[in-house]
């Protein structure tokens, strides 16, 4: 307890270095933490996107690339497949629901998603949630839209405005290859937040996607007095042809694996079945590398925040000659001398810890919204992983066995010291 | 014009399709496991699929008595021995009953060579059901497909249990999959 009494007045009478290394370690510690709750925030993030669903088939290319089209609206769709195989699928004795989705188009930056009511059915996302309304209704007519959460909110739309959809992906209105300006959809509805990016799609139903093409031929829009007018257009009037892909749930998770390969042998038409679950890991291995070269990045950050306790402990020694030179002559050993140093050091990396978690809490609670909107990235706000006390460990330990160095030479100058005169 | 354009690529693929080949790579093996839930006692599926050569020997077409008797007693250590290659926790105390197991063939004959050169490959199918007493809750599956083909040394794994979806790259037999709880 004396010992601990001491180290803790030592430090205290040194409040500025101890307070700067503190802070240096604990800095190292925020980026440490911080890196490893964004890694598992963002995988968290991307398989609580999608639940419930055993397969997403579409036309044969990359399993990544079909992913991340169909669920995380990244990257294009190479090909479509057919309504009739997609319905071929859908009555298939082994499934139990479909979601079918058309893609393609966008509105002032977000993807337009053409489906039906089995989305709004059926999605679930985070384990069980499922699709929920913050005002209004799923689109029942042909141009009606549904939005989701933060298209609404950026856009400032409500129930009953009026919205164009552009041909193409495109960043902003007008910069697509063409508005679809003479088929406006009413929104109907807005989605509840979901922090997926359910939240930055628009949805109108399959017809929808059909009817803005309707009077379009060979890729190019109608001449002018060849128009058909919205109003004359209804849903029965407009027949859906093809999608782009469709998540598939099927009745046990025993027939995943024979429907999975039904879907990839049907000689129909060249499609691929992929688990979704299966693919997001592979995503993971993939970009591991990335994940690996920052985490070591980190580590370098800590152990120069270490390293600067360490050089602050060992130029302080010689303010401290006479302080331990008084130890010594009071009866203090060689290994209490140690112990007060080595104490020092791991109350100084201990310290540096503590606030290091708390800076990753704080900042967490600060930014988490603000990242969750503009990212889409929800970081949960949770206790470390195991991980995460892997590290605090490691550098708690760390902290104590630097302590040695600093000890180790101050033990060796109160020798000198008792046999010098000058003092 | 998206009528069209499917149209076109459906025509397109679709001889492609018709050409493509499954990836054959001698020395890795898949196997798919599915579960419909980790709780209770707990039913399920294990697919194996690897290229002949790494379990039988070889991807011939066995005509001879001693080719026969080698694809025989391969298929017969693989369905004795399979509980030794994916192996299930103690603790579930699981049970595997073999359903099927047979050399395909897979031939690839490409007649717009000189000569119509003809590639072949075969391919083993191994399919076993598996039920456990226990819940596989929270439990490890590992693996030891080294021990008995000695030529299998990279396999990819695929796990469904209820609505856990998880997949290992077993690498010389290092690798697990963790059920969570």
């Amino acid at each position: 307890m004396l010992l601990f009494s001491l180290a803790y007045h030592s430090l205290k009478n040194r409040l500025l270095t101890t307070l700067l290394t503190v802070f240096s370690i604990g800095l190292s510690i925020a980026l440490l933490i911080g890196v490893e709750n964004v890694r598992v925030g963002a995988r968290e993030s991307f398989a609580n996107t999608i639940s419930q669903t055993d397969l997403i088939v579409g036309a044969r290319g990359g399993s990544l690339q079909l992913l991340l089209y169909s669920v995380f609206r990244i990257g294009q769709a190479t090909n479509n497949i057919t309504y009739q195989t997609y319905e071929h699928w859908k009555n298939h004795p082994a499934v139990d629901w479909t979601i079918p989705y058309s893609l393609g188009d966008s509105h002032r930056g977000f993807r337009v998603v053409g489906t039906n009511e089995e989305f709004y059915k059926h999605y679930r996302f985070r384990r069980d949630r499922s699709i929920t309304f913050e005002s209004g209704r799923a689109p029942a007519d042909v141009f009606e839209v549904a939005l989701g959460s933060d298209v609404a909110k950026t856009l400032n739309y409500r129930t009953g405005d009026k919205v164009t959809i552009t041909h193409g992906v495109a960043a902003a209105a007008g910069r697509g290859i063409l508005d679809h300006k003479d088929k406006p959809f009413t929104v109907t509805g807005v989605l509840a937040k979901t922090a997926t990016p359910v939240d930055r799609s628009l949805y109108i139903p399959l017809e929808g996607i059909s009817a803005v093409h309707i009077d379009w031929t060979d890729g190019a829009p109608p001449m002018p007095g060849e128009e058909v007018p919205a109003e004359k257009i209804t849903k029965q009037t407009v027949k859906v042809d093809q999608i782009t892909s469709f998540l598939l749930r099927s009745k046990s998770r025993i027939d995943t694996l024979r429907l999975q390969r039904e879907i990839s042998t049907y000689t129909e038409e060249p499609l691929q079945a992929i688990i979704p679950g299966l693919t997001l890991q592979e995503l993971w291995r993939t970009i591991g590398y990335a994940e690996d070269a920052l985490t070591v990045v980190t580590f370098f950050v800590t152990i120069v925040g270490l390293l600067g306790m360490l050089v602050s402990l060992y130029t302080s020694l010689n303010e401290r000659r006479r302080e331990m030179a008084i130890l010594r002559a009071i009866g203090a050993g060689p290994a209490k001398i140690i112990s007060l140093l080595v104490l020092e050091s791991f109350l100084l990396s201990i310290a540096g810890c503590v606030l290091g978690v708390g800076l990753v809490y704080a900042l967490s609670v600060t930014f988490q919204p603000i990242v969750e909107e503009h990212f889409g990235l929800y970081v949960p706000i949770q206790a470390p992983t195991i991980t995460g006390w892997i590290y605090l460990g490691a550098v708690a330990v760390a902290g104590l066995l630097i302590g040695f160095i600093p000890a180790w030479k101050a033990y060796r100058n109160t020798l000198s010291d008792g046999l010098s005169v000058r003092l | 014009m998206r009528l069209a354009l499917a149209l076109l690529a459906v025509g397109v693929l679709l001889p492609a399709q018709t050409r493509s080949r499954k990836a054959h790579e001698h020395g890795s093996a898949k196997v798919n496991i599915a579960f419909e839930s980790a709780k209770g006692a707990p039913k399920g599926v294990v697919e194996f699929e690897s290229p002949a050569d790494s379990v039988v020997g070889f991807e011939y077409e066995a005509k001879t008595a001693a080719d026969k008797a080698k694809v025989t007693a391969a298929l017969n250590t693989l369905k004795a021995r399979f509980g030794e290659m994916v192996i299930f926790p103690a603790a579930a105390a699981c049970a595997m009953t073999n359903k099927s197991a047979k050399v395909e063939a897979d031939d690839h004959h490409d007649a717009k060579s000189k000569g119509a050169r003809q590639e072949q490959h075969s391919e083993v199918h191994a399919g076993f059901e598996v039920a456990c007493a226990k819940p596989l809750s929270g439990l490890e599956i590992r693996f030891g497909f080294m021990k008995v083909f000695p030529k299998i040394h990279d396999v990819n794994v695929a796990l469904l249990i209820g609505d856990q979806q998880l997949s290992a790259d077993v690498e010389n037999d290092k690798g697990v999959l963790k059920i969570a709880k």
